[in-house]
């Protein structure tokens, strides 16, 4: 018998702990979420129910007594709790970031301390990589750990570091012989008189977030706190970052999921010249095109999170398409539900307290932060050049089905061995199945509409490889978004062939595909046509949000 | 750690740079910039990391331009321990 997907239990168990938002009585309710934001503080209630209901756990392993099986899992979690509020996942995301590194480099000892702060203190952690005068750049790190007996003297200052003040533990990225290394320690234990945290520095969005900094000037750190081998810093960082840039698409899905349901209960109410907003072809067609952006992006966030273990040499470059493509695809169901709210959308009070423009304001970080939207295409444009340039292909392809296959969950994490690459994925094996010069569009078993899609996309490619080898891949970013373009494309296809057995009726049909694929072909911004298709997905888009369900192909029911 | 001579590095770096890039170590010139020869700052830092677990030989520098050589690198090591 074939069962169908459901999201994982854990994020059902914790949606319906968490309660609904929009109840003035939930744990987390929209109400004190824009009152903590009104007042630029921490939602500090809203932590602690996360705390007790166990989040903290899901970000150790399991085999050092945590929760943290797959980042699959991890996904759907984070889609959870920032369908809420994006403080709380930027508060629990720079705490991950920090733990990242120690799970995977660090000694046993390591290891066990940081175990032990989050299972049993619900621990904030801060990576400290970024400086004033760094940016982007990390070779150009300033703060330095100079060698001295029994340790090191750490001197320097970080800067736009996420839980600044409230963190219990930091790894640092420091300038050491003869090159950039790691550094985990608590602050708790440094002497006091050679170290300070700076004033929280004031943000756009997420005011209650603790975003600060901290000094130091020859500040004595034992000799264990170096994480792996010295000189390895940039190595683990930019691994560190393929981890946290693919849940980052689950925090930008998050937001956009309350963007669109707020949208979609203002347009069923809100009546004008005679009956309501939806019913207008302009509005129909942004709030559909929002649902189709979801699932589109929905499906490139899946099939990262679940190479992260079983595709883990692609994710270099996978993981930077993620974190371009799913936050610009999400903060434009937010342009257009603020497009559909019109006025409302600028209100601090009114639907749902006011929260949509905290939203608004706060989905903004998820194209900046952990490598704004220009190193990601400056990524992803270095590696496509290095894969053209390579003449073998990767001894080890890629199981598509398997990657894809969403009735088996993705494996669990092993973090001694990650088998994550920096900057040479060997290829995008999913552009290559359905695009490549070998593909064959029929083999999707498609209707014609779909198929005619697919040759579109095809022949983009085709065009895509022969421009590789003229121009100069490296720094035509226009390159890169093509690629983008391609690679969702590829998802959406590779998804709903190899789970239609297992989907739910609407999404099983598949035509959502199509018009997905369509508004691919036209670089992601055509409207949606065809009533036979349109209709049957706006039906499924008000059934999910009649049942109570997130937007996805993979139900999961909300809280009520 | 292992003493190397000159040749024996320069040729560990070319097999090396080879099997990164696909190549057979008779087509990687020592005397190319590691840039010519289709190495980005990513690369580099992976590069690296192959080498140091291969061979044990530590090219990880913060100011890597591009224009160096295998040939240089490798007289570098030798002579001073670091590239």
């Amino acid at each position: 018998m074939i069962v169908q997907v459901r999201a994982p239990s854990s994020a059902q168990e914790l949606e319906r702990v968490l309660g609904d938002p929009l109840s003035r009585e939930a744990p987390i309710s929209f109400s004190k979420l824009v009152a903590h934001d009104e007042r630029e503080e921490a939602p500090s209630e809203a932590f602690e129910a996360l705390r007790q209901w166990g989040v903290h756990a899901h970000l150790v392993p399991q085999a050092l007594g945590g929760r943290l099986t797959s980042f699959e899992e991890l996904l759907a979690l984070v889609r959870v709790v920032s369908r809420r509020d994006l403080v709380l996942t930027t508060g629990l995301g720079s705490t991950m970031l920090a733990a990242i590194p120690v799970w995977a480099w660090g000694e046993g000892d390591q290891r066990r301390q940081l175990a032990d702060m989050l299972l049993n203190a619900g621990a904030f952690g801060s990576f400290a990589a970024s400086e004033r005068e760094a940016g982007s750049d990390f070779q150009a790190t300033a703060t330095h750990a100079d060698a001295v007996a029994g340790g090191y003297l750490l001197s320097g200052e970080k800067w736009l570091i996420g839980n600044a003040s409230r963190s219990s533990f930091v790894v640092a990225l420091v300038r050491t012989q003869p090159s950039l290394s790691l550094l985990f320690f608590r602050p708790d234990r440094l002497a006091a008189s050679r170290w300070r945290r700076l004033p929280r520095i004031q943000t756009h969005g997420l005011r209650g977030h603790d975003m600060g900094g901290m000094v130091f000037e020859r500040c004595p750190l034992p000799a264990e706190a170096l994480l792996g081998r010295v000189g390895r810093g940039m190595e683990m960082t930019l691994t560190t970052l393929l981890y946290t840039r693919t849940m980052i698409g689950g925090m930008a899905l998050g937001a956009a999921d309350t963007a669109l349901r707020l949208a979609l209960r203002w347009a069923r109410d809100r009546r004008l010249y005679g009956e309501p907003i939806l019913a207008i072809p302009a509005v129909r067609a942004l709030l559909l095109g929002s649902f189709l952006d979801i699932l589109i992006a929905e499906c490139i966030a899946i099939v990262t999170a679940r190479a992260l273990t079983l595709a883990p040499r692609r994710t270099s470059l996978w993981a930077a398409v993620t974190k371009y493509l799913v936050p610009l695809l999400s903060e434009r169901v937010v342009q257009n539900v603020s497009v559909v709210l019109s006025a409302r959308s600028y209100l601090r009070e009114g639907i749902a307290d006011g929260i949509f423009q905290k939203i608004a304001r706060d989905i903004s970080i998820t194209s900046i932060f952990e490598g704004t939207q220009l190193v990601q295409l400056s990524l992803i444009a270095a590696q496509l050049g290095q894969s053209v340039r390579r003449m073998n292909r990767d001894d080890d392809p890629v199981d598509l089905d398997r990657l894809c296959d969403l009735g088996t969950p993705a494996p669990t994490w092993d973090y001694s061995r990650t088998a994550l690459r920096i900057g040479n994925p060997g290829g995008d094996e999913l552009v290559e199945r359905w695009f490549g010069p070998e593909s064959r569009p029929e083999d999707l078993g498609a209707d014609a509409r779909a198929t005619g899609a697919i040759r579109a996309l095809r022949d983009q490619a085709a065009a895509l490889r022969s421009a590789m080898t003229t121009s100069n891949a490296m720094t035509d970013h226009s390159l890169a978004r093509r690629h983008c373009i391609l690679h969702a494309a590829a998802c959406c296809i590779h998804l709903w062939r190899t789970n239609r057995d297992r989907l739910a009726k609407e999404p099983a049909e598949g035509e959502w595909l199509t018009l997905c694929l369509e508004r691919l072909v036209g670089g992601g911004e055509s409207a949606p046509c065809g009533a036979d298709l349109t209709g049957p997905v706006c039906d499924w888009m008000l059934g999910q949000l009649d049942r109570n369900e997130l937007f996805s192909i993979v139900p999961m029911e909300l809280a009520r | 750690m292992i003493a190397w001579t000159l040749p024996e590095l320069t040729s560990s770096l070319r097999e090396a740079f080879a099997a990164f890039l696909g190549l057979q170590p008779g087509q990687i010139d020592p005397d190319r910039s590691i840039k010519e020869l289709g190495m980005d700052s990513l690369t580099a830092i992976e590069l690296a990391v192959n080498i140091e677990d291969r061979l044990g030989v530590s090219l990880f520098v913060d100011d890597f331009s591009g224009d160096e050589t295998i040939a240089g690198l490798a007289a570098a090591f030798v002579r001073d321990g670091a590239p």
